[in-house]
C-alpha cells in the first residue's frame, strides 16, 4: 500500500494517453451508428443525408476530445477516483479493497496504437471505470495500485513493460506475496499441428466444398469454353480434361482448409499463456484481438480434458474449466489449454489448478454391457444404408462400409467409459467420438443420479451421472452402463459430508 | 445397493417421519444426526390422493389432445381421400389409448414407484418405471426449497417441494400440506446446518 499512501501526499491528475481521443470518437461513433444509419436512409441521395452524418460525424469528434480533456482519475486515500463527462459530470469514487478485478485488454485499435484498454470493476454492478487507452506500463500502475498482491497481467506481454521504471511510483515493484505458477504456452509448430487438426476443418471444408460447387459450374464451363487459348491446341478433348479439373480443385479446396484454419488458429490461439497467479487462473491468447480471461479459483466446479479423436493418437488433449461467475454473469467454460501433451496432465493441473487432478481405477462397464455401446451405432447404420439403396440401389450399400468405424468407435467408447473416485474426486470418462474425463470434487457435485432403463436392467447395469453448476442449467458428466453395484456405491459417496473411504467395487 | 424391493409396498404409505428436528441446534453441531442406513424402510410414498391429482390430468390432458387430433383429422380427411374411416379409426384409438395410459394405467404405478427420503446430510429421490432413477442431492448443495401448488393440486390441498441447487431442481409432488410444510423446513434447516458444518 506504499504507492497509494505515497499517492495521498501528491494526488496527481491524469488523463488518458492521447490515443484516448481516438478511442473515445469510436465509441461515439459506435454509439451513434444507429442515428447514421438513419439519417443515410432518411437522405434523399448525397444530399441532407450527407449533411447530417457530417454534423453527427463533427459531434463525435468534439465529443471524443472534450471527453478525453475531461476525463480525468487519480488516487487518493486508497481509493481510485474518476472525473468525467462534461455534460453530465460524474465523479467515480472506487475503494481499492472493493474492486473484484482489473482487466487489462486490447482490441483491435488499441494494438495498433500499442496501448491497452483497463476495465476496473467492482461489486455486483459490473464495470465502474473504463479507461479505453493507456500505456502498458500506466495500466500495471494502476492494476498495482488497486491490487497490490495481485494478479498482473500475462507476464510474457508485460515482461518489456516491467523493465522500464516505472516514472510515477518510484516505491519499486510491491512485495509479491507468491510468484505466480510457472506459465505454460505454444509453441509455433504446436500451433500450426492445432489448426491442421482442429475441429473446425470440417465445417471450414464444407463451406469451401459448397463454395467450390457453386463455382465448378462456371469454372468447367469457362474452361470448356476456352479450351483453345489455355492448351495452345483444339485437339484435346474438353470432357477428359475436367475429371482432372476437379481433383485439382478438390485438392486445392483441402489445401486451401487447411491454410484457412492454421491461420485462424494462429490467430486465435497466438501468444498463448496460462498461468495461476495465487487464487486465479489468467489465460491469455489472441494476436490481433488479445483476449485475457481469468477466472478465480474457488469458483472453479470442474475441469474437463477433452482427447479428440485426431488429437488423441498425437497425444494430445484439450483443458476445460466450469465456472460460476459473479453475481450477475453466467457460469463460462473455458479453455484453459487446446493442445497439452496428455502425458503433461498430471503436471499441468497440479501447477494450474491444484487440487483436480487425480487418477483412480475407473469402474468400467462390464463385458455384457458391451452389446450397448455397438447396437445403436449399428443400428443407425443399417438405416442409413436401407436409405442409400432405395435411394441408389446396390452402390448404396457400400454405406454398410461405415460399420468398421463406427463399431470400432463403440468398441472404443465401452473402453474408456468409466467412473471412480479418490479421496475426495471424482472422476467420469465417457466417449461418443473424443474422449473426454471430467474431474469434479466432491464438494461441487450439486446432484447425482443413477438411472436404468429396462434394457439396461436385463443386463444388470446402470449409469451414472452427476451435474456440476455452470450456467442456468448444469453441466451433466454420465457414465453409462455401469454394473448395477457400482452407481449406487457412487451416490453414496457423493451424498457423504466429509471424506470418507473409498468405496471398493469388488 | 441393490434393486428396489418393492415387497413392503402396502406398508406404511405416506408416514412421515423425518431426521428429528427438534434436537438441540447446538447438540446437533457437535454431533451430526445419525444418518439412516437402511433405505428400504426409510423410504417414503407421496400423499395416495397423487393417484387422483395425476388422474385428473391426464384426463385434461387427452381433452387437450383429442382437440389437437381432431384439428389434424380434418385435412388429413381430405389429404386421404377415401380412406376417411382409417384417418378417423386411427385419431380415436390414438385418444383412446392416451387416455388409458394416462387415466388408468400410468398414475397408480407412478404412485407406488415414487419415493423419497430425507436423509441428515442428503435427499434420495426414487421414481420411474420404465427408466428407474435415483438421485441424490447433498444437503450441502440446496441453496433454496420451495413448496409449490398447481390449479389442480389447490383442490386437493395437495403441495409439491421443490429444491434448488446452483444447477437444477429437483421436485417431490403431490404431498400434503402438513407433509409439504414439514419436509420444506425440515430440509431448509438442515440445509443450514450442513452449510455451517461444512
Amino acid at each position: 500500500m506504499a504507492a497509494i499512501q505515497r499517492a495521498r501526499t501528491t494526488p496527481v491528475k491524469r488523463r488518458m494517453h492521447p490515443i484516448g481521443v481516438i478511442t473515445t470518437i469510436l465509441q461515439a461513433l459506435r454509439q451513434f451508428f444507429f442515428l447514421f444509419v438513419v439519417a443515410f436512409m432518411s437522405g434523399d441521395g448525397a444530399g441532407e443525408g450527407a449533411w447530417i452524418q457530417g454534423v453527427l460525424l463533427l459531434v463525435a469528434v468534439l465529443y471524443g476530445v472534450g471527453r478525453w480533456w475531461r476525463l480525468r482519475y487519480w488516487f487518493e486515500d486508497g481509493a481510485m477516483r474518476v472525473s468525467d463527462g462534461f455534460l453530465v459530470h460524474r465523479e467515480v469514487f472506487l475503494e481499492a479493497d472493493k474492486v473484484q478485478a482489473v482487466d487489462i485488454r486490447a482490441g483491435i485499435v488499441q494494438r495498433i496504437f500499442n496501448v491497452v484498454r483497463v476495465q476496473v470493476k467492482s461489486g455486483a454492478t459490473g464495470t465502474q471505470v473504463d479507461l479505453t487507452a493507456l500505456s502498458r506500463v500506466e495500466a500495471e500502475r494502476i492494476q498495482r495500485l488497486l491490487d497490490p498482491e495481485g494478479w498482473a497481467s500475462d507476464p510474457v506481454q508485460t515482461g518489456e513493460a516491467r523493465a522500464v521504471e516505472v516514472p510515477s511510483a518510484p516505491t519499486g515493484p510491491v512485495a509479491e506475496p507468491e510468484a505466480p505458477s510457472r506459465s505454460w504456452g505454444l509453441t509455433g509448430k504446436e500451433l500450426i499441428a492445432l489448426g491442421a487438426t482442429a475441429g473446425q476443418l470440417g465445417v471450414i471444408g464444407s463451406a469451401m466444398a459448397y463454395l467450390f460447387s457453386q463455382a465448378q459450374e462456371r469454372i468447367t464451363g469457362y474452361i470448356e469454353n476456352n479450351i483453345e487459348t489455355l492448351i495452345g491446341t483444339a485437339s484435346t478433348s474438353a470432357p477428359m480434361l475436367a475429371p482432372l479439373v476437379i481433383a485439382v480443385a478438390v485438392l486445392g479446396v483441402l489445401a486451401l482448409t487447411w491454410a484457412l484454419s492454421i491461420v485462424g488458429t494462429s490467430l486465435s490461439w497466438g501468444d498463448f499463456s496460462v498461468v495461476r497467479r495465487r487464487d486465479r487462473l489468467v489465460v491469455a491468447r489472441g494476436l490481433i484481438e488479445r483476449r485475457e480471461v481469468s477466472v478465480q479459483r474457488e469458483r472453479i466446479q470442474a475441469i474437463t480434458v477433452v482427447e479428440e479423436l485426431l488429437h488423441q493418437p498425437l497425444g494430445r488433449c484439450a483443458v476445460y474449466v466450469e465456472s460460476i461467475g459473479h453475481a450477475e454473469e453466467k457460469g463460462v467454460s473455458t479453455c484453459l489449454h487446446p493442445f497439452l501433451r496428455t502425458s503433461e496432465l498430471a503436471d499441468f493441473l497440479d501447477t494450474i489448478a491444484p487440487g483436480f487432478y487425480s487418477a483412480p481405477a475407473l469402474h468400467r462397464p462390464p463385458r455384457r454391457a458391451l452389446p450397448r455401446f455397438l447396437f445403436m451405432p449399428s443400428l443407425m447404420v443399417f438405416a442409413l444404408a436401407a436409405g442409400a439403396y432405395a435411394q441408389w440401389g446396390g452402390l448404396g450399400l457400400l454405406v454398410l462400409l461405415a460399420l468398421i468405424p463406427t463399431l470400432g468407435l463403440g468398441v472404443l467408447a465401452w473402453r474408456d467409459t468409466g467412473a471412480g473416485v479418490t479421496g475426495t474426486t471424482l472422476v467420469v470418462r465417457s466417449r461418443w467420438t473424443a474422449r473426454r474425463t471430467a474431474f469434479v470434487p466432491r464438494s461441487r457435485i450439486q446432484t447425482a443420479d443413477s438411472t436404468s432403463n429396462p434394457f439396461q436392467r436385463r443386463r444388470h447395469v446402470s449409469s451414472f451421472k452427476v451435474v456440476a453448476a455452470s450456467g442456468a442449467t448444469g453441466r451433466v458428466y454420465e457414465a453409462r452402463d455401469l454394473d448395477d453395484a457400482v452407481p449406487g456405491q457412487l451416490l453414496e459417496w457423493a451424498g457423504r459430508l466429509r471424506a470418507a473411504p473409498v468405496p471398493k467395487v469388488a | 445397493m441393490s434393486e428396489p424391493d418393492f415387497d413392503d409396498l402396502e406398508t406404511d404409505p405416506g408416514h412421515i417421519a423425518v431426521a428429528p428436528p427438534q434436537a438441540p441446534p447446538v447438540a446437533v453441531a457437535e454431533t451430526p444426526p445419525e444418518r439412516v442406513i437402511d433405505l428400504d424402510q426409510e423410504l417414503k410414498h407421496l400423499d395416495p390422493r397423487a393417484v387422483t391429482l395425476w388422474r385428473i390430468g391426464g384426463a385434461i390432458s387427452t381433452i387437450i389432445w383429442s382437440v389437437i387430433i381432431s384439428l389434424a383429422t380434418v385435412p388429413a380427411i381430405y389429404v386421404l381421400d377415401g380412406h376417411w374411416m382409417a384417418v378417423v379409426g386411427g385419431a380415436i384409438t390414438l385418444v383412446l389409448f392416451n387416455a388409458v395410459v394416462r387415466i388408468a394405467v400410468v398414475p397408480p404405478i407412478r404412485y407406488r414407484l415414487w419415493r423419497y427420503q430425507l436423509r441428515a446430510d442428503q435427499l434420495f429421490l426414487q421414481r420411474g418405471w420404465l427408466v428407474v432413477r435415483r438421485t441424490l442431492v447433498p444437503l450441502v448443495r440446496i441453496q433454496n426449497v420451495d413448496t409449490v401448488q398447481g390449479p389442480i393440486a389447490r383442490r386437493f390441498g395437495l403441495w409439491s417441494v421443490v429444491v434448488f441447487t446452483a444447477a437444477n431442481a429437483q421436485s417431490i409432488p403431490a404431498l400434503s400440506k402438513e407433509q409439504a410444510d414439514h419436509l420444506r423446513e425440515t430440509i431448509a434447516e438442515l440445509a443450514r446446518r450442513a452449510r455451517d458444518q461444512d
